[in-house]
């Protein structure tokens, strides 16, 4: 071999070697470089603004959108915690504007500015306002939060009945691994809420995959799944209802049913809505149907109404002093 | 001498094949690509002399905002099919829910026209069911413009996911469904479950009334079934250029006085936000119906927002016949009047010209806590 031939040999060698050094050294590099997340953007952005003095929760939205605009992603929150001092309204009013703006904002963010509000009715009608939108937007992140939250918070109709059109939309399994973590006012909320948009979202064959695992009684102080299933099938399928009233073996479940159908039914038609609450087991709910019913029915067809309340399927249904009560608003008397 | 000059030499080979190699890397498509690129890869040239543009990476689109998200409509429209796994991974961690919302319907629109079974393979893979349905919604509107029926078929076979079917089946709807309303209809007439049964019956009324309101209200008094008559009834009324005295004529050849009580509510209230005066005048030219009490009641309300002062809304009372509709219309009036921030003195005044009933109770009870509590 030639010493010309050895030395083109051996740099030929040397090429291929560094060639395979450089496959080996780049292609992992490439596929694995840590790629910054969008929430690592609050050390990252460019010149991260001091939050200036507030004024009104529409300037300070405006400084937030400005600051968005030129990347700084978290400005919202950096207006809470720094750099301004706030008094509760003010923090009140602007995040129910940040909120306003929900989709355009990070919900991560809007949850820990919401959360770190004082507790209240306007900061609870916040997190609903939020949990509703996120689990609109993104069920599974939204299940995520709502799992983090704390008993008193979770257990609430706000929070649970307005996700529900959300998370209607997940399998089972999630949902019901939420629903572990409930006292029995939890479910019994998420239940009527699932029920409550059975027609809206999700599908009712996943719909009734969690409510058969979702099992027991309503406290009474809540509003059942059944109860609202009778309102929703009244409204889009009174045949398939009364089938289910005649088939329920239940009392409790039939009463609740029941009270949805006459509840929803009397709502477009006041006579015939009294003649099922008639037939309510539970007194105080009976009571109630009955005093807006007719209500609702002298205020839209008047001569009726107070034809029926002389009538005897009123004396059947209402005592006579309530009927005085509501006859002498007319200059009218009770005749039996 | 001589070895230190071949030991350079065999170190610059080894450098520029180190060189080569990695550089011509920066422009191959990554190892998970699949190999049935239906674009001919770019120049390698020059990729290997401009970095990528951020918004074109993984990790520029998971770092758009609602601010800048627009700007990445175009690149997504170019991107050959290989990249959009990698987008699509990106999108989905971009913290905004306007920001994933809108662009996911590029990219998947892009993807349904480049591969539409890659696509519907990448939307089963998603794991939120709202991203699956915008993504879906997407591939559903590109795929019905060559093949419906195949689309059809697609959702209707997809029985292991019944909530993406559905929303599928409501896609599928609001795309086709204004061309032949009542062939769909029947279709949805037959569906079993109740609940899939309203979902398609509703989305069929959105689409026609969407499409031909004028045309959904001729004929609205003889749709089959009744749940969709009355739903079409409910909602017509809040269409534009839809004709409220038409509508209103309608709903008054509704057998039941209860239905007619109600829908006439929802029309006159329509037409009052619309046009107030054409529907006082139309109350007052039917005034002599019992079933509009209910209606009075809610022009009441709307008139406080659109006369200058009470003496107005008197005069209009006074137009009125005595009786319940004159009763509800100055009883809301005065409820709505003391409510906004009017003088008391005025909506006292109102009331007045209600004869007692339970408006009227309803009313006083408004001004009496105002009273107490200015």
């Amino acid at each position: 071999m030639t010493p010309c031939f050895r030395t083109l040999t051996t740099t030929t060698l040397c090429f291929i070697l560094g060639a395979f050094a450089g496959k080996w050294d780049s292609t992992p590099v490439r596929v694995q470089a840590p790629v910054p997340r969008a929430e690592a953007t609050f050390s990252s952005a460019p010149l991260a603004a001091l939050p200036p003095a507030y004024t009104s929760a529409t300037a300070s939205m405006e400084w937030v959108r400005a600051q968005m605009q030129k990347g700084d992603t978290t400005a919202a929150e950096r207006f809470f915690r720094q750099g301004t001092d706030l008094s509760d309204e003010q923090r009140l009013s602007l995040a129910r504007e940040l909120v306003q703006n929900a989709r355009r904002m990070d919900p991560h963010v809007l949850a820990r500015i919401i959360l770190g509000l004082p507790r209240g009715q306007a900061a609870d009608m916040l997190l609903w306002r939020l949990v509703s939108d996120w689990s609109t937007n993104d069920a599974e992140a939204a299940l995520l939060f709502i799992e983090t939250l704390p008993p008193d918070r979770l257990n609430s109709v706000g929070v649970l009945t307005n996700s529900a059109f959300g998370l209607s939309r997940l399998p089972a399994e999630r949902v019901l691994a939420l629903a572990a973590k409930l006292d029995d006012h939890g479910r019994s909320y998420l239940a009527e809420g699932l029920v409550g948009f059975a027609d809206q979202a999700g599908s009712w064959r996943n719909t009734t995959a969690i409510l058969a695992k979702l099992s027991g009684t309503a406290p009474p102080d809540a509003i059942s799944a059944d109860y609202m299933l009778g309102m929703r099938l009244t409204e889009i399928d009174p045949a398939s209802l009364e089938s289910q009233l005649t088939a329920e073996t239940d009392p409790l479940k039939r009463d609740k049913l029941l009270q949805g159908h006459a509840w929803a039914t009397g709502t477009h038609d006041p006579q015939r809505g009294l003649e099922l609450d008639a037939r309510i087991q539970d007194p105080t709910v009976r009571q109630k149907h009955i005093t807006f019913h007719i209500d609702y029915w002298l205020e839209s067809d008047r001569a009726a109404a107070l034809a029926w309340l002389q009538g005897p399927a009123a004396a059947q249904l209402m005592d006579r002093e309530q009927r005085a009560r509501l006859l002498r608003i007319y200059h009218l008397e009770v005749a039996r | 001498m001589r070895a230190l000059r071949h030991t350079l030499l065999h170190g610059l080979c080894g450098i520029a094949g180190y060189w080569f190699v990695s550089s011509a890397d920066q422009a191959a498509p990554p190892a998970a690509a699949p190999s049935f690129f239906k674009e001919p890869a770019k120049p390698i040239a020059p990729a290997r002399h401009s970095a990528p543009p951020p918004l074109a990476s993984e990790a520029g689109l998971s770092q758009l905002t609602p601010e800048d998200w627009a700007e990445a409509i175009s690149p997504i429209s170019q991107m050959r099919l290989y990249e959009l796994p990698m987008m699509l991974r990106g999108l989905l961690r971009n913290p905004f829910p306007d920001v994933r919302w809108r662009l996911l319907r590029y990219l998947f629109e892009r993807w349904a026209v480049l591969d539409h079974a890659g696509a519907l393979a990448a939307m089963r893979g998603i794991s939120s069911p709202q991203h699956q349905e915008t993504a879906l919604r997407a591939i559903l509107g590109i795929w019905t413009k060559s093949d419906t029926e195949a689309a059809w078929q697609y959702i209707t076979a997809m029985d292991d996911d019944s909530v993406l079917q559905e929303a599928g089946i409501e896609i599928l709807l609001s795309l086709n469904v204004g061309a032949d309303p009542l062939r769909y209809l029947a279709w949805a007439g037959q569906l079993e479950d109740v609940f899939l049964r309203e979902k398609a019956l509703l989305q069929i009324g959105d689409s026609w009334m969407a499409k031909d309101p004028q045309g959904a209200l001729a004929i609205v008094m003889t749709v089959e079934p009744q749940r969709l008559r009355d739903y079409l009834l409910s909602k017509l009324c809040h269409r534009d250029a839809v004709d409220h005295p038409t509508g209103l004529a309608a709903v008054a050849q509704l057998p039941s006085q209860a239905e007619r009580s109600r829908l006439s509510g929802e029309w006159l209230g329509a037409f009052g936000n619309d046009q107030p005066q054409a529907a006082f005048d139309w109350l007052l030219a039917h005034a002599h119906r019992p079933e509009l009490q209910k209606s009075a009641d809610t022009l009441g309300g709307i008139m406080t927002t659109k006369v200058k002062s009470h003496a107005d809304l008197r005069a209009m009372a006074l137009q009125l016949p005595a009786g319940p509709l004159r009763d509800a219309f100055a009883s809301r009036a005065a409820d709505e009047w003391a409510n906004s921030g009017h003088p008391l003195a005025e909506a006292e005044s109102l009331l007045s010209l209600s004869a007692p009933c339970i408006e009227r109770e309803s009313a006083q009870s408004t001004l009496t806590s105002k009273r107490q509590n200015p």
